[in-house]
């Protein structure tokens, strides 16, 4: 019987995350203050039993999905859009990496400058104007009207 | 001869523009993800200093049941709940825009919120005090049986594999372990990480799997519009009209006595009300899939917990969350004490509150109804232009709850699972329902043992009624299971 490798993935990570529940909760109990002894289950003994229904959820998946799931075809993607869903992470990542530097409005501007040329808009200038007008009324209506205190990055703190 | 008074008392000019100063706020912070109801609510307190009493609890009650509104417009529209309470809502409704019957999802959305919520303050005018007693009745043992039946929701929001449910759901109770457990102090798989002590936050979790999940997925599938084509017609008619308009009383039922429990969310009912449909549907391998009973029940559902909950609040001074919390704050800051006291000495103001509420359900749908057409229309946006805007509201919405960039790194991080769990066909609904029970649940069942051990709730009346019914449910869900052709179970998208 051939499992599909993501199928042996998905059933690693819930044992994963079921062994380090149940670690936890054992390094918990160990650790558990004498002064809690009247909470029965405590901390550990909670987590102990989400992490042992995920260990067995894992099995059970790798032994029953895996019958039903072991012939089915991959989906092929076209590159282009896999390039479009890179970039889009990418964007994100760099944003949100420079909110905190830039502050949001800088930030702002300078995402929906490049996520736009990620989904296909080639022209810098319109670009630019889009951005302009998106990041400007999200400002004013977050910060200014609503008073959310949004990063104001290295510059403007 | 109160209730009369009162509901006149509210169209004054006054009352009447706080009213409807309340419900638009309320719809617009609805609208937006991460921007709740409390939050709105604690920036607004101070304001309400330089208002008189009366119009003050007005407003603040008008932006709180109006989130509710509000919640369904991005769930159904984009996939995007805007509140916790309107992930049900996602599941059908933004299926039914994808077929170009966004119109019609808003429109039953709107009308079932109006039924609930009309209902809702009825009960409340009639029997609400009364009701409230029964709310005392719930102890740790009772929370935990319900919650318990709660659970079998996972069997429900599975989809194709109950195996995949309930290791979704079970992902989403660990993830809500992350932090420092609320009994003894102690930190829980944060890995020496400061910001991990905080836990994960509900909004950036629900923000990044559906909002930045969708938009991922999305752009790997090539989708150019939510739909393409002519719209639909804005209103239901004929058979799917009167299911919806059923599914909404339904709901009702189903959200306003959970209303009355301090604690319990207005999620839990709207998911509780879905699950319900579900149950009594003669297709239930529908669901998720455009069924107009699955936006009406949970909107119904989460309105008419949220004015159940003013009973509690105002008949007993127990708030059953942080929005009505901070309700019950601005009571106390005029010196009003919530209680019997309230009823018999302020009269005048008490039915005033409750007619406005008569009012402000009207004003909700008065301002949400003309706006369907509008709303629908953005999903004819080219996906191009819309997901950069999806995508800085998203960001904003998972910064706003703590101020913190964690939260947005939370946010990109699910958004990135959303994707890879729509790819590989795992349920979402489930992680987020476990994300929502987990802590309640741990909460129930800890105190409950504490309280005396296991037998506690063999002891109980309410809560062994409530654990027989998990049985007969469970029993009932996995029979209905093995009844639907696996064939029709296989197409369902999730």
């Amino acid at each position: 019987m051939r499992y599909r490798k993501t199928h042996l993935l998905e059933t690693v990570l819930l044992l994963l995350m079921g062994g380090i529940s149940a670690l936890e909760g054992v390094r918990l109990i160990i650790r558990k203050d004498p002064q809690t002894a009247h909470d029965v289950l405590g901390p550990g003994g909670y987590i102990i039993l989400v992490g042992l229904g995920l260990i067995g959820v894992g099995m059970s998946h790798f032994l029953v999905n895996g019958r039903k799931e072991g012939n089915k075809k991959e989906t092929v993607v076209n590159k282009e859009m896999r390039k479009q869903l890179l970039g889009i992470i990418l964007t994100l990542f760099l944003y949100i990496f420079f909110i905190d530097i830039l502050g949001y409005l800088c930030a702002s501007i300078l995402f929906f400058c490049m996520i736009l040329w990620v989904l296909g808009f080639r022209s810098l200038r319109f670009n630019l104007i889009l951005s302009f007008s998106i990041s400007i009324p999200l400002y004013i209506i977050f910060v200014r009207w609503l008073n959310m205190a949004l990063p104001g990055g290295l510059l403007f703190s | 001869m109160d209730l009369f008074a009162g509901v006149v008392n509210a169209l004054s000019f006054s009352n009447l523009l706080y009213c409807f100063l309340g419900c638009v706020l309320g719809t617009l912070v609805g609208v937006l993800p991460g921007l709740g109801p409390a939050s709105t609510l604690s920036i607004l307190l101070p304001l309400t200093v330089y208002l008189d009493h009366t119009g003050s609890i007005i407003m603040l009650a008008g932006l709180y049941y109006g989130t509710m509104y509000g919640g369904s417009t991005t769930s159904i529209l984009l996939n995007i709940p805007g509140e916790a309470a309107s992930v049900p809502t996602c599941l059908d409704g933004f299926q039914m825009t994808r077929q170009g019957r966004a119109g019609q999802a808003l429109w039953i959305a709107a009308v079932g919120s109006f039924i609930a919520g009309t209902l809702g303050v009825l009960a409340m005018s009639f029997i609400g005090p009364g009701l409230a007693k029964y709310a005392l009745k719930f102890g740790p043992p009772e929370y935990f049986a319900l919650l318990f039946f709660s659970l079998t929701m996972l069997v429900s929001l599975s989809g194709t594999s109950l195996i995949k449910g309930m290791g979704t759901g079970l992902v989403g109770i660990c993830l809500a372990t992350i932090g420092v457990d609320p009994f003894t102090g102690v930190t829980r798989l944060t890995f020496g990480m400061i910001e991990t002590m905080r836990g994960f936050d509900l909004v950036p979790v629900v923000v990044g799997l559906f909002g930045i999940g969708e938009i991922l997925s999305s752009a790997e599938e090539g989708v150019g519009q939510i739909y393409k084509g002519k719209l639909g017609k804005m209103m239901p008619r004929g058979a799917e009209l009167k299911m919806g308009l059923k599914a909404s009383f339904r709901g009702t039922l189903v959200g306003f006595p959970l209303g009355l429990l301090p604690g319990m969310i207005a999620a839990l009912s709207s998911f509780m009300a879905y699950d319900l449909e579900k149950r009594v549907s003669k297709h239930p391998e529908r669901f998720g899939t455009g069924v107009i009973e699955g936006v009406a029940a949970p909107e119904a559902a989460n309105n008419a917990t949220a004015q159940a909950g003013f009973i509690p609040m105002m008949a007993l001074g127990i708030p059953t969350g942080p929005s009505l919390a901070i309700i019950l704050a601005a009571l106390m800051m005029y010196g009003l004490q919530p209680g019997p006291v309230l009823f018999q000495q302020n009269t005048l103001f008490v039915w005033t509150v409750i007619g406005s509420m008569y009012i402000g359900n009207v004003l909700l749908l008065i301002l949400n109804l003309p706006l369907v057409g509008l709303w629908a229309r953005i999903s004819l946006i080219p996906y191009r232009f819309l997901a950069p805007i999806i995508l800085g509201i998203c960001i904003i919405g998972a910064y706003s709850p703590r101020n913190t960039m964690f939260d947005v790194w939370v946010a990109l991080g699910f958004g990135i699972l959303g994707y890879f769990m729509r790819k590989k066909d795992w349920p979402i609904a489930p992680l987020i329902l476990g994300f929502i029970l987990g802590p309640l649940f741990e909460q129930a069942l800890r105190q409950s043992l504490t309280m005396g051990g296991l037998t506690i709730f063999l002891m109980r009346p309410i809560s062994i009624t409530l654990l027989l019914l998990t049985v007969f449910s469970l029993t009932l869900s996995i029979r209905y299971l093995k009844r639907i052709p696996k064939g029709t179970l296989e197409d369902e998208k999730p």
